[in-house]
C-alpha cells in the first residue's frame, strides 16, 4: 500500500506544484483586479493549500471545472505528505 | 559545436526520420497541446503523398508544438528556421535540441549551403518540411506579415508540392481556447521556373494562407483562464513588440 500512496503523492506533488505556478501567473494577468487585490492573492501563495481553492472557486478566475477541480490538488499533496511525517500511513 | 546537442541541431546529423525520440516528442505534445487547448484541424484530406513542405502563417511560439499535435505521427515535421545559433543555451533551447528536427538558419552563422543539403535530406527521406513564412510573430489573427524571401525556394529546388496552412486562434490563448489547424489544397511547383515565376508562387501562397485566415479579429471572452499561456513561450522581443502592438 505505502508505494501506491508514494507513487500518489509525488503524481500530486508535480500537479501540486503546477498548480501554484498556474495560479500566481493567472492572477498576473488579470486586469480586472486591483493592484492591492492582485498582491493580496499573490501573497497568499505562501498558504497555497487553502489560497489556491479559494480562489478558484471564489476569487473570480472564470476557471472551468477541470482547474477548479484541480486547485484541490496542492492541498491533498499537502495531507499526503503531513501524513507520511506523522506516521498515518504505517 | 562539438557536443552532442550541437550536433543534433546540424545538417549532417539531422534526424529526418520518425526515431524513438520524435515518437516521444509527438505524443508528449499531443496530451499537452490536447489538454491545454481545444485543437480542432480542418482540411487535413489535402495533404499529398509526402515529401511536401507546409508554409503556416506564425501566431505565438506554441505554432509548432500545435501543429505536431495536430498532425499524424508521419510523415515527420522538420521545421526550417528558428534563428538560435546556439542550442545549448536557455531552457527552451536544450528541449529543442534535445528534440532536434529543425534546421536553424541564421544569416550570420549557418551558411545556406548547409541548410540547403539538410533541406534536401528531409525531402528525401520523404519528410515534411514546415517553414513559418512570415519569419517572427505576427498579432493580427486576420493578417499577415509580409512573407520573407524565398519562402518557397526550397520546395521548388526540390520540386515539392507546398500545402498552405493556418493556424486560428493561437495569437491569445488560455485554457482549453479554441485553435484551428486548417490546411488548404496543395500548390504545385514543379512547373516553376525563373525568378518571376517564384515571385508569382510566393503570392500565390500567400494569398492561399490568408484565405485560410478569418476575415475579422476574434472578439475575446472577458474571463480567460491561465491567459498567461499567450506569451508562455513567446521571446521576450516578441513580448515587448505585442504590448506596443496593444
Amino acid at each position: 500500500m505505502l508505494p501506491l500512496i508514494w507513487t500518489l503523492f509525488a503524481v500530486l506533488a508535480v500537479g501540486g506544484f503546477l498548480m501554484i505556478a498556474a495560479y500566481w501567473l493567472d492572477i498576473q494577468d488579470r486586469p480586472d483586479l486591483s493592484v492591492r487585490a492582485r498582491i493580496g492573492w499573490s501573497a497568499g501563495v505562501v498558504l497555497f493549500p487553502l489560497t489556491i481553492p479559494a480562489y478558484a472557486f471564489a476569487g473570480g478566475p472564470g476557471w472551468p471545472a477541470f482547474l477548479r477541480f484541480a486547485s484541490l490538488v496542492p492541498a491533498v499533496a499537502v495531507a499526503l505528505f503531513l501524513g507520511f511525517v506523522f506516521g498515518a500511513f504505517g | 559545436m562539438t557536443d552532442d546537442r550541437g550536433r543534433r541541431t546540424g545538417p549532417r546529423n539531422l534526424d529526418v526520420h520518425v526515431t524513438p525520440r520524435y515518437r516521444l516528442e509527438w505524443f508528449l505534445l499531443r496530451m499537452l497541446v490536447g489538454g491545454l487547448f481545444d485543437v480542432r484541424v480542418r482540411g487535413r484530406e489535402h495533404w499529398p503523398k509526402a515529401p511536401f513542405q507546409l508554409v503556416s502563417n506564425h501566431h505565438n511560439g506554441w505554432d509548432p508544438m500545435i501543429l505536431i499535435g495536430a498532425c499524424p505521427l508521419e510523415p515527420r515535421i522538420t521545421w526550417f528556421g528558428p534563428r538560435e545559433a546556439d542550442f545549448s543555451r536557455g531552457f527552451k533551447n536544450r528541449v529543442m535540441a534535445f528534440f532536434g528536427g529543425m534546421i536553424p538558419y541564421s544569416p550570420d552563422g549557418t551558411t545556406m549551403t548547409s541548410a540547403v543539403r539538410a533541406v534536401r535530406r528531409v525531402f528525401e527521406a520523404d519528410g515534411v518540411l514546415g517553414i513559418f513564412a512570415e519569419g517572427r510573430i505576427g498579432f493580427q489573427e486576420s493578417e499577415l506579415l509580409p512573407f520573407e524571401d524565398g519562402a518557397a525556394a526550397f520546395a521548388v529546388a526540390s520540386g515539392v508540392p507546398v500545402v498552405p496552412c493556418a493556424i486560428v486562434g493561437s495569437t491569445d490563448l488560455w485554457f482549453r481556447r479554441r485553435i484551428e489547424v486548417r490546411f488548404g489544397p496543395p500548390i504545385e511547383t514543379d512547373a516553376v521556373r525563373g525568378r518571376e515565376a517564384r515571385a508569382a508562387l510566393d503570392a500565390r501562397i500567400r494569398r492561399a494562407v490568408m484565405d485560410l485566415l478569418p476575415g475579422e479579429e476574434p472578439r475575446l471572452p472577458r474571463r480567460r483562464p491561465l491567459a498567461f499561456l499567450t506569451d508562455l513561450l513567446n521571446g521576450a522581443d516578441d513580448v515587448a513588440r505585442r504590448r506596443a502592438s496593444r
